[in-house]
C-alpha cells in the first residue's frame, strides 16, 4: 500500500469517508442514474474548501490555521480529489434548492438506513413527513438570502454555518450523517495538525519522557 | 501458497486469544498457531498521535454501526483491545455469571477456589482470575496518581450524594502520559501484547499477524463435522510492525482444533463466512455494545485532564437501578473536536478552552435484542453492524444525561456539555448552566446521528449455554453441530457481562485454556 492510500485509510474519520465513497446521500443508487446536480453547483474541491471555512473558526484571530492549510491537509489525508461519489455528494450539498426538493433517490436511501421511529409508526409516509419538516426549515432560513442564491459557495459565512446546522438538525438521518461526516473530516484534518494545538492549550506527544 | 500444520489454531491475538495461546502452551506440548488480523506493533512504534495510531483499531478506527450513528471501536493488533484500552479492570461479576448459569445453563464456572469444575483438578474461575490478576498486575492507583479530571468527577459525585470507587488498573509504574488509547509507548501497560502473547512466543507458539482469515474448512462424515483448517491471506507487513513469521500471500493451515477469539464482531462474521450451519439464525444476533454518552464540563481554570491516568474513578451507584456506570475518561483534540457540539464559533468556544475541560462518560448496560446483530457483508468485505437503541435504552440515557450534567455542575463546572446536536426547548445548544436547564434532557430524542455516542465493548454474538435453540456454543465454547470448533471471547457472553469486559474475557480464556489442556483426548489430540 502506498503512503497516500495508507493515510487515507488510517483515520478516525474512516467511516465518514467510507460512507461518502460508497454512495453517501445517494445510498445504493448507481451514480450514473442519480440526478445531475443543479446548474449552479461548483466543483467538489471548491465546495469542500467552503465547508472547511464554515466548520473552522477561521474568523477568530486565536485560531492559528488557515482554511487553505486545513483543506490541503484534508486533501493529503483523505485523497478527496478524484472520487466520483464523494464529489457528487458535495455537489448535492452545494445545490441549495434541492434541500427543499431533493432527488427521489434520497427518500429511498433514507428509508433503507433510517426506518420509521416508534413515534412515526402511525404516519402514512414517514419520509414525506421528514422531508416536509426540512422544507419548512429551509424556507425560513432561505427567506433571508439575496434573491437568486442557489449555491452554498455563494452564501456569506454566517449563512454557510446556518445551512450546515440545517443539516445537523435535519429530520432526515442521511442529512444528519452527512453533517457529521464532513464535520469529522474537517475537524480531524485541523486538530491533527501541531499548529492547531497552542491555541487550545494541548501540548501533544510526550515522547521525550520515553523510559530508557 | 504457504502451507502450515497445527494441532490447535487460534484466530485472534487479543484479550482472549493471547491468554488462550499462552495457557495452552503452558499446559500442553501441542503445536499452536496464533493468527491476528492486525499488525504486531510494540511500544517503540506508538507515537502518541491520534490519527497515526488509528492503525491499531478495527477498520482504522472507522468501524461503526450501519446507520453511522455510533463508532464501534475495537483493537485490531496483537493484544487487541488490551493494547489500546484504558487499562480499566473489573473482576467478573458473580451475579451475572450466576444468572447465565440459571438462565442459559452456562456453567459451572465456579467462583469457589476449591472447586474442581467438570472433575478437572483445580479448574475454577477464582483460581483463573487470580492468575490473570497477578500476570497483568491488577492494582488500584495511589492517591497521587488521580488527576484533576478524576478528582473533580469524584467531588461532583460526592456533592450529589453519589458514591464513587477507584478503578483497578493493569499497568506497572505508569508515568501518566495520558496516551493509553494510542498504545503504551513505555511498555508499562500490561496488555496481552506485553504479557501473554510474549509468554506464548517464548513457548514456541507461531504468531502470524496481518492475517485475514477467509474461512474455516470442514470435513463432513455422516453427522460428524469437524474443521480441517483455515485459509487466509497474509498482507504485506505495515511499516513499523514487527516482522512476520511467513511471507505475504495466500496461506493454508491444517488444524485439528480451531478456536475463534476474534471478538464479538469478527468471530460471528467468520462463522457466517465459513457457512457454519445456523438453523435458528443465532450467529451474530443479540449484539451488546455498551453505548456510552460523553459529558463534558467547562471550568474557569485550567486542569490536568488529558495527562495523568485517564480513568481512575468511577461510580456504579446506578448499576442496579438503571444499568448504568459513570466512568471518568478524557479525549485528545481530534476526538474531542469531532464529538463536541457545533461548528465555527460555537465549537471553538469549547475547543479554545480545551485546557479547562473536564470529561466523563455514562456507560449503558444494554439488553440483547435479536434485531441488533452482526452480519457478514460479502459485497463490502466487512461486517455489517445493525444496531438501534431501544426505547428503554433511550429513557436510561435521558436519565444518564440529566444526572451527569448535575454531577458536572456540582463539581464546579460553569457549564456542562452533551456531545449532541439536538435542539432542546429553550436552549440554543446542548450546553447547560444550571440543573434546572438540565431538565430539558427529558426531551432528548436520540435519533440516529443526532448525539455522539461511543461504544467499545462488543459482546454476546455467539451466546453460550446448554439450549441449542438459543445458543451458538455450549458451556465449553464448542459450536453446536461442529466437533473441535470452539469460540472463546466476549461473543459467548449470553448478555452483557455487566462491566468493562477485559478481565472477564481473560479469565474465561484462562479457564477454557486450562480445561482444553486437561481434556485433549476429547479433541483427539
Amino acid at each position: 500500500m502506498d503512503r497516500r492510500a495508507f493515510l487515507a485509510a488510517s483515520l478516525t474519520a474512516a467511516s465518514s469517508l467510507h460512507w461518502l465513497r460508497a454512495g453517501g446521500l445517494f445510498g445504493d443508487t448507481p451514480l450514473a442514474l442519480a440526478s445531475a446536480p443543479g446548474a449552479a453547483a461548483q466543483p467538489g474541491g471548491t465546495v469542500f474548501s467552503a465547508i472547511v471555512g464554515a466548520v473552522l473558526p477561521a474568523d477568530d484571530p486565536r485560531f492559528a490555521l488557515s482554511p487553505a492549510a486545513v483543506t490541503a491537509n484534508a486533501s493529503k489525508l483523505f485523497a478527496l480529489d478524484n472520487d466520483a461519489a464523494l464529489q457528487r455528494n458535495l455537489a448535492l450539498f452545494d445545490d441549495l434548492p434541492s434541500f427543499a426538493a431533493p432527488p427521489d433517490s434520497l427518500g429511498a436511501a433514507e428509508l433503507a438506513l433510517y426506518p420509521p421511529e416508534p413515534n412515526e409508526k402511525g404516519a402514512a409516509s414517514p419520509i414525506a413527513t421528514r422531508l416536509a419538516v426540512d422544507a419548512r426549515a429551509y424556507q425560513a432560513l432561505s427567506a433571508h438570502w439575496p434573491p437568486g442564491t442557489a449555491s452554498f459557495t455563494q452564501l456569506a459565512l454566517a449563512d454557510r454555518r446556518a445551512y450546515l446546522m440545517l443539516w445537523a438538525h435535519s429530520a432526515l438521518g442521511l442529512r444528519r450523517r452527512f453533517y457529521r461526516a464532513v464535520k469529522t473530516l474537517v475537524m480531524a484534518a485541523a486538530y491533527s495538525m501541531d499548529a492547531a494545538w497552542p491555541a487550545i492549550g494541548y501540548a501533544g506527544p510526550l515522547l521525550h519522557l520515553r523510559a530508557p | 501458497m504457504t502451507g502450515l500444520d497445527a494441532d490447535i489454531l487460534i484466530v485472534g491475538a487479543g484479550a482472549a486469544g493471547g491468554v488462550m495461546a499462552a495457557t495452552l502452551s503452558e499446559f500442553s506440548n501441542k503445536k499452536i498457531v496464533l493468527l491476528e488480523k492486525g499488525g504486531y506493533f510494540t511500544h517503540e512504534f506508538f507515537d502518541q498521535r491520534e490519527l497515526d495510531m488509528s492503525v491499531l483499531y478495527a477498520q482504522r478506527g472507522g468501524r461503526a454501526t450501519q446507520d453511522g450513528s455510533m463508532p464501534v471501536q475495537g483493537g485490531e493488533c496483537v493484544g487487541g483491545g488490551t493494547t489500546v484500552n484504558f487499562a480499566l479492570c473489573f473482576d467478573p461479576r458473580q451475579d451475572v455469571w450466576g444468572r447465565w448459569h440459571h438462565d442459559y445453563g452456562a456453567g459451572p464456572f465456579s467462583f469457589d477456589r476449591t472447586a474442581n469444575d467438570l472433575g478437572i483438578s483445580g479448574l475454577n474461575m477464582a483460581t483463573c482470575l487470580g492468575e490473570v490478576r497477578r500476570r497483568i498486575n491488577v492494582h488500584q492507583p495511589a492517591d497521587g496518581e488521580i488527576n484533576d479530571n478524576n478528582r473533580l468527577f469524584a467531588a461532583g459525585c460526592k456533592a450529589m450524594g453519589i458514591p464513587t470507587k477507584r478503578f483497578e488498573l493493569n499497568m506497572v509504574d505508569c508515568i501518566g502520559c495520558g496516551f493509553c488509547g494510542q498504545g503504551c509507548a513505555y511498555d508499562r501497560k500490561m496488555s496481552t501484547m506485553a504479557t501473554y502473547v510474549r509468554d506464548a512466543l517464548r513457548r514456541n507458539v507461531q504468531l502470524i499477524h496481518h492475517c485475514d482469515v477467509e474461512s474455516i474448512q470442514f470435513a463432513q462424515r455422516g453427522n460428524d463435522r469437524a474443521p480441517t483448517g483455515a485459509t487466509a491471506m497474509v498482507r504485506p507487513t505495515t511499516a513499523g510492525s514487527e516482522r512476520n513469521s511467513v511471507e505475504p500471500g495466500p496461506l493454508a493451515i491444517g488444524a485439528k482444533v480451531v478456536i475463534l477469539s476474534a471478538g464479538a464482531i469478527e468471530t460471528p462474521s467468520l462463522l457466517q463466512r465459513s457457512r457454519v450451519p445456523d438453523p435458528n439464525q443465532l450467529i451474530g444476533a443479540g449484539l451488546v455494545l455498551h453505548p456510552s454518552l460523553p459529558v463534558a464540563g467547562v471550568f474557569d481554570h485550567p486542569l490536568v485532564n488529558y495527562r495523568g491516568i485517564t480513568g481512575s474513578i468511577y461510580s456504579d451507584h446506578f448499576y442496579q437501578s438503571h444499568g448504568l456506570y459513570y466512568e471518568c475518561l478524557f479525549d485528545h483534540p481530534v476526538s474531542a473536536s469531532v464529538a463536541l457540539p457545533g461548528i465555527g464559533a460555537e465549537s471553538f468556544s469549547l475547543m479554545s478552552r480545551y485546557a479547562n475541560l473536564a470529561g466523563f462518560g455514562a456507560m449503558l448496560i444494554d439488553a440483547p435484542d435479536r434485531n441488533n446483530r452482526v452480519t457478514w457483508d460479502e459485497t463490502s468485505g466487512t461486517p455489517a453492524i445493525h444496531y438501534r437503541l431501544s426505547e428503554d435504552d433511550k429513557s436510561r440515557l435521558r436519565f444518564a444525561a440529566r444526572t451527569g450534567i448535575g454531577i458536572m455542575l456540582a463539581a464546579g463546572a460553569k457549564e456542562a456539555v452533551l456531545t449532541s446536536e439536538e435542539q432542546l426547548p429553550g436552549l440554543p445548544s446542548t450546553r447547560f448552566k444550571t440543573s434546572a436547564q438540565a431538565r430539558a434532557c427529558d426531551q432528548l430524542q436520540f435519533l440516529p446521528c443526532q448525539t455522539f455516542l461511543t461504544s467499545a465493548h462488543c459482546q454476546a454474538t455467539a451466546k453460550m449455554g446448554e439450549d441449542q435453540k438459543r445458543c451458538v456454543v455450549n458451556s465449553r465454547g464448542e459450536v453446536y453441530g461442529s466437533r473441535n470448533l470452539m469460540v472463546c471471547d466476549s461473543s459467548v457472553f449470553p448478555t452483557s457481562c455487566g462491566a468493562n469486559p477485559m478481565i472477564s474475557v481473560m479469565t474465561l480464556a484462562r479457564y477454557q485454556g486450562r480445561r482444553i489442556a486437561a481434556e485433549l483426548a476429547r479433541y483427539g489430540l
